[in-house]
């Protein structure tokens, strides 16, 4: 007899998909695609930062730059207990410690986050007002002026459209030919750590379409995922 | 009187769930709602909210009704359905003017709806009538969960019997929760959460420290 049959705990990557991507990661390809990222990162690690959410781009971004420039400054937009659990967030925050021990984490909070109501549709605008507002503020305080972004051409045909052109004078894209069996094969084969909700989504929705962004956020109702998040994150659907 | 009750359901398809579990007072509450208002019920508003929750002949403890939560006797499986809706001529009607595809009636969508695998669901009840107060306002419903218009949850049949125990606030067998129980009301509890623990499920106001379905407790 099973009810709450949607538990996050306890999931792991299952051996065929490890084997899988293991073995992916040894193919030419991809390794031209590391040497490529490792390209544009060298040329740019001097004046560099990069964004990091957390998520698996930005994880093997910052691995690949950390390997070049271990005190790379790091920018980090915390969304808030609402929108990400404090507990992932905590995950996010060790997984950044781990994998570049020495870069220079600076991390800026979305204050509404930790309300109820940047869950509604409604405060999207707030939440981009903020995130460029407080980028600004890292720039100043760094001095960094190149920002190295784990945006990919496959996640959707407006990123397509935006990485096809020649990237700004402010921002360069690394990752911006990798697949998501390039993104997952890096990580598995380096053993990076990765946040636990990963586990969970991809069980449900596969490797392909699990992707980490804010839960229960109404920006993203029109995809659906506050049904999906209803059932896989329902323990977070009425934090205090 | 006191009636214990196990409802079985044999579904014709899958079903799609808002959450792990359904609450199935809420939906006895709705059944009884309906019959009550007969015809009227068609004429309410679409924008009609009421808490006013008709009192069902359950069981209660405090506020919480003796009614389990939705349960798969089976193991389930959890997977994806994706649905298109493009425009068509034919919906056009006598629209006329400019139309938005972007949003409104006509919006064109592709959405992603999770859906449990399984062919059979069950909940325990203890009511203060006799069973056939349950047959009765079970006849008329036709599916459970989410999308029934599309074909999710179809009931193919049901069955009420009469068991012996009381297992629709907490199973005396194993001890474990059958339903969220605010912890006000236990003395020993594994697992917490705030969860909705009476109708309306959908109002903040009815949410507590619940221990979770089917976790260990003791009353």
């Amino acid at each position: 007899m099973c009810c709450a049959s949607f538990e996050s705990e306890n999931l792991v990557l299952e051996d065929s998909w490890k084997e899988y991507f293991q073995l992916y990661a040894k193919s030419n390809e991809m390794r031209e695609k590391i040497q490529d990222a490792r390209q544009i990162i060298s040329s740019n690690a001097e004046n560099a930062y990069i964004a990091y959410s957390g998520g698996k781009d930005s994880i093997v971004l910052l691995s690949l730059a950390s390997a070049i420039n271990p005190e790379i400054s790091v920018f980090h937009f915390v969304a808030g207990k609402y929108l990400i659990p404090t507990w992932l967030e905590n995950q996010v925050m060790e997984n950044a410690t781990k994998i570049a021990p020495q870069a220079n984490l600076n991390c800026y909070e979305f204050r509404l986050g930790n309300f109820p109501k940047s869950r509604s549709s409604s405060t999207t605008v707030s939440w981009y007002a903020a995130f460029y507002s407080e980028l600004s503020v890292f720039k100043k305080k760094t001095g960094c002026k190149v920002g190295l972004i784990g945006l990919r051409s496959e996640e959707s045909h407006k990123r397509k459209h935006k990485l096809s052109f020649e990237e700004s004078a402010t921002d360069r894209y690394p990752l911006k030919n990798w697949t998501w069996k390039d993104i997952w094969g890096y990580i598995i084969s380096t053993r990076l750590p990765y946040p636990s909700s990963y586990d969970s989504y991809a069980e449900l929705l596969g490797w392909e379409q699990a992707r980490f962004v804010s839960f229960f956020d109404g920006e993203f109702d029109k995809f659906n995922s506050t049904a999906i998040d209803n059932l896989l994150m329902w323990r977070e659907k009425h934090i205090s | 009187m006191i009636t214990n009750v196990k409802a079985s359901f044999e579904l014709m398809g899958n079903i799609v769930l808002g959450f792990p579990y359904m609450c199935i007072d809420s939906l006895l509450a709705h059944l009884e709602f309906r019959r009550k208002l007969g015809d009227d019920y068609r004429l309410l508003s679409s924008k009609f909210v009421t808490k006013d929750i008709p009192s069902l002949p359950i069981r209660r403890t405090g506020d919480v009704y003796h009614c389990s939560v939705s349960m798969f006797p089976n193991e389930t499986l959890q997977s994806m359905q994706t649905f298109y809706k493009r425009f068509a001529e034919n919906c056009l009607g006598s629209a006329n003017g400019r139309i938005d595809r972007g949003r409104g009636f006509f919006k064109d969508y592709v959405l992603r709806t999770p859906f449990t695998c399984t062919d059979r669901l069950d909940f325990y009840a203890s009511l203060t009538t006799d069973a056939d107060w349950l047959r009765e306002l079970l006849v008329g419903l036709l599916g459970l969960g989410k999308d029934i218009n599309i074909g999710f949850g179809w009931i193919k049949s049901f069955k009420v019997q009469e068991i012996e125990e009381d297992r629709g606030l907490i199973d005396p067998k194993d001890s474990v929760a059958m339903r969220p129980i605010p912890i006000s009301m236990l003395k020993e509890y594994a697992d917490v959460e705030r969860l909705n623990y009476k109708a309306p499920y959908w109002d903040p106001d009815t949410v507590a420290k619940c221990a979770v379905p089917l976790s260990k407790v003791r009353i």
